[in-house]
């Protein structure tokens, strides 16, 4: 599952109490991992609160808020138990840890506004792959040091066997974030083929992968086929209808020789046209004309 | 909250809505509505989009008509505002949709009572059976002489998608992490494949008195209780519970 | 996708309920003589000019800007059975059920395109009426119009008396919610409070729910299966 509040580190596992030992040591560790999902758990809780909390749609008091929230964290007696369980636990995360460059290459993704794109950080996300490799390469000789053993690797529980475990879920982690990031952009991708039609401008062109560029370009021919069957134009009419005409302002040059469904007129800088909402709209989503009201 | 029924002084509006419930665009704006509060994607009404499809095209040649017959102006734009009313129902409906079926493409693709919910225009957009591209194009092949549609070749969004994370990413991964349903050859079910929240709280009106709804994926203790909904109250409830009212129509999403 | 409302914060855009609420019918006395529109939406008219004619609201405000028609207040907007409705709202805790699901923006467009159509008798009580705070919506058009003045502040106070109590409200859920009745909220304040209390709810219903709940006698079962799978797998290559 590939939305967002996994790829804010909620999902899966948390490593933060596995900080860059060897892996063998980290077996030991292995123990504590039911306490490491309570605290994952507890987290996810506080933050789905806060993000309820902390919507903007009923301004609270701040009495009445911590009225609530205390009431959200005492009706549940298992939550009372819970919070002592966790209590001698620092929710921070450790600084060394596996996973710590994908976890920042999601980061940066959800640094910029909703529907913002960064520049793709192809150093990154080799960098990132580069340690799925090594992930990969210390769990076979892990696993070939067990069968050199004469162990069983099915059933034999030494730090190997749980050294391995640690490499193969560090491995799934990234794969995750890996998949987040480009699963995410490609939703962005999407949603730029509705606004901008199907010409990349080049200011997001350069932040785009080569990859990314060609799936733009199938998106927005699916697109098309799928509206021209349907005979309707589904990028128009965002918001609902007003009157079918509407007031607009010029504000850049579009030139004449544009024909519009029931006239053809002449755009220049400034003039303002009475215009059916339809022709206008997408004028005005591309920042060449504004609508007047009132 | 309050628990008294409505009194005489102001039924205007409920006689008005049911009378107004025979027409298709209120049945479109129903499913509007619903499309939007749901977080799983409801069955595609065909016989309703395609009945307002000649309408709204029945309509666009009335209003051209009118309009080259040089009649009354303003009945003229009075039917072109219904006419855009219509319109941005419909395009809405479908973008609502189509949104929708980007986010799980991957879970609607491989569960069948979702596939089924989709338009055919829709199933073309999506596209079925990618597993290989051998076997989609065998797949599509078999679909046009079956359809007998011409415009079904290409529409392969899920396969561009799909393309696209194996190119950007699975395809430099070690080998048994290479699935983008799967996390690894060890997962046993797909835990790769977003899938709707069926736990998310709808806001939800029934049109007539409901008993005996089973709340059974509650908490433990209210478990056994049945629930009961009026005609008209509004209830939030948690979406899982009154999933197969909203299917068969009994309950409206608001 | 651009220009759709924001699924998670608020399911409808204020646009997007304004243009439901717009095919609520008013009554409308025309001044022109027109034949029935065939809509695809139904069938209005015949107008007649002085005979009231029942047209969706939109219908309405398209006619009143083109000035054909003005349209008849509905009656719960008028200054008396606001005031009684606002005192009901004081009283109690519970929603008064008199105002229509869309009052707050049936009574949004008629200021904005109809204020004039809001006439003096619905200002009879002028005087009784409690002292009104003005809210800021918007700057008004119609300062000279005391009576819209008058039944737009009335509207606000019961909004904001009604908004106090879905916060007290709020405050009644517990763990045990698994369904909320909501009786007599209107669009407006459902689609405003919805972000919040989905999120609640959702939180609620998640930490209750049992196989989440980290059962001490439960982990060690699940613990060796992940254990159990990893290298297994890893061998077959």
């Amino acid at each position: 599952m590939l939305t967002r509040n996994r790829i804010d580190g909620t999902g899966g596992f948390l490593f933060s109490d596995l900080s860059k030992h060897t892996a063998s040591t980290l077996a030991t560790m292995i123990h504590l991992r039911w306490r490491t999902e309570l605290q994952l758990r507890l987290r996810n809780f506080l933050y789905t609160l806060g993000q309820s909390l902390h919507s903007d749609s009923l301004s609270f008091s701040r009495h009445k808020r911590r009225l609530l929230v205390n009431r959200l964290c005492f009706c549940s007696f298992r939550l009372r138990r819970l919070r002592s369980i966790l209590s001698p636990y620092s929710l921070q995360p450790l600084l060394n840890m596996y996973g710590r460059k994908a976890c920042e290459l999601v980061k940066e993704f959800a640094s910029v506004g909703k529907g913002q794109l960064t520049q793709y950080n192809s150093d990154l996300f080799e960098q990132v792959v580069a340690e799925c490799s090594q992930h990969h390469l210390e769990l076979q000789s892990l696993i070939r040091k067990m069968q050199e053993e004469g162990l069983d690797v099915q059933t034999a529980r030494n730090a190997d066997h749980y050294g391995a475990l640690i490499h193969h879920l560090a491995l799934v982690r990234n794969k995750r974030c890996l998949m987040a990031y480009v699963n995410n952009r490609a939703e962005i991708i999407r949603s730029l083929v509705w606004k901008i039609g199907s010409v990349l401008p080049k200011e997001i062109e350069e932040k785009l992968s080569h990859t990314e560029e060609e799936y733009f370009n199938k998106y927005s021919g699916e697109l098309k086929k799928y509206m021209s069957k349907m005979e309707l134009d589904l990028t128009v009419d965002m918001v609902p209808p007003k009157d079918p005409y509407i007031k607009v302002r010029v504000l850049d040059d579009i030139g004449d020789g544009i024909v519009l469904s029931d006239k053809t007129a002449n755009f220049a800088r400034h003039s303002i046209h009475f215009l059916k909402r339809t022709d206008a709209e997408q004028f005005i989503s591309r920042g060449l004309m504004e609508e007047l009201t009132g | 909250m309050a628990s008294s029924s409505m009194d005489g002084s102001i039924p205007t509006m409920d006689e008005f809505e049911a009378l107004l419930s025979t027409t298709d665009v209120e049945l479109l704006k129903r499913a509007w509505r619903s499309e939007k509060a749901s977080p799983e994607i409801l069955r595609y009404d065909t016989d309703l989009v395609s009945r307002l499809t000649e309408q709204i095209q029945l309509m666009e040649e009335t209003v051209e008509e009118k309009s080259t017959s040089g009649a009354d102006p303003l009945s003229l734009s009075l039917y072109q505002m219904d006419l855009d009313r219509t319109l941005f129902l419909l395009r809405s409906y479908l973008r609502v949709r189509i949104q929708k079926i980007e986010k799980y493409m991957f879970h609607i693709r491989k569960t069948d009572e979702l596939w089924n919910r989709l338009s055919k225009g829709e199933k073309d957009f999506t596209s079925r059976k990618g597993s290989s591209n051998l076997h989609a194009y065998a797949y599509r092949y078999y679909a046009s002489l079956v359809f007998e549609s011409n415009e079904f070749s290409c529409c392969r969004c899920i396969e561009d998608l799909k393309q696209h994370l194996e190119e950007s990413v699975l395809s430099k991964l070690p080998e048994n992490y290479q699935s983008v349903e799967k996390q690894s050859v060890i997962s046993e079910e797909d835990d790769m494949v977003p899938e709707p929240r069926l736990d998310t709280f709808v806001l939800c009106r029934s049109k007539e008195y409901l008993s005996g709804i089973q709340l059974e994926d509650g908490p433990v203790d209210d478990r056994s209780k049945l629930f009961e909904m009026e005609p008209g109250v509004l209830y939030f409830i948690c979406y899982k519970s009154i999933k197969p009212l909203v299917e068969s129509g009994k309950i409206d999403l608001l | 996708m651009a220009g759709q409302s924001d699924a998670e914060l608020s399911l409808f855009s204020a646009e997007e309920l304004e243009f439901i609420a717009e095919d609520e019918i008013v009554d409308i006395v025309p001044n022109l003589k027109m034949g029935p529109l065939n809509f695809i939406s139904g069938d209005f008219g015949p107008f007649i000019p002085q005979i009231v004619a029942q047209v969706p609201l939109w219908l309405a405000v398209a006619l009143k800007k083109r000035g054909k028609c003005s349209i008849c207040p509905p009656q719960w907007m008028s200054v008396d059975k606001l005031t009684q409705v606002l005192e009901a709202e004081r009283n109690s805790q519970e929603m008064s059920e008199q105002l229509p699901f869309h009052y707050v923006e049936i009574s949004r467009l008629l200021f904005d395109h109809a204020h004039d159509d809001i006439p003096d008798a619905y200002m009879v009580s002028i005087k009784m009426v409690l002292p009104c705070r003005i809210m800021p919506w918007g700057f008004f058009k119609c300062f000279a119009l005391l009576s819209s003045v008058q039944v737009r502040s009335l509207i606000e106070d019961i909004r904001d008396v009604r908004f106090h109590k879905v916060e007290t409200d709020l405050e009644a859920f517990n763990g045990r919610t698994i369904a909320v009745k909501i009786k007599n909220l209107s669009a407006m304040e459902v689609n405003i409070v919805r972000p919040f209390i989905g999120r609640a709810l959702q939180a609620f219903y998640k930490h209750d729910s049992p196989e989440l709940i980290p059962d001490p006698e439960r982990v060690p079962d699940r613990r060796p299966q992940v254990v159990q799978n990893a290298p297994r797998r890893q061998l077959r290559r």
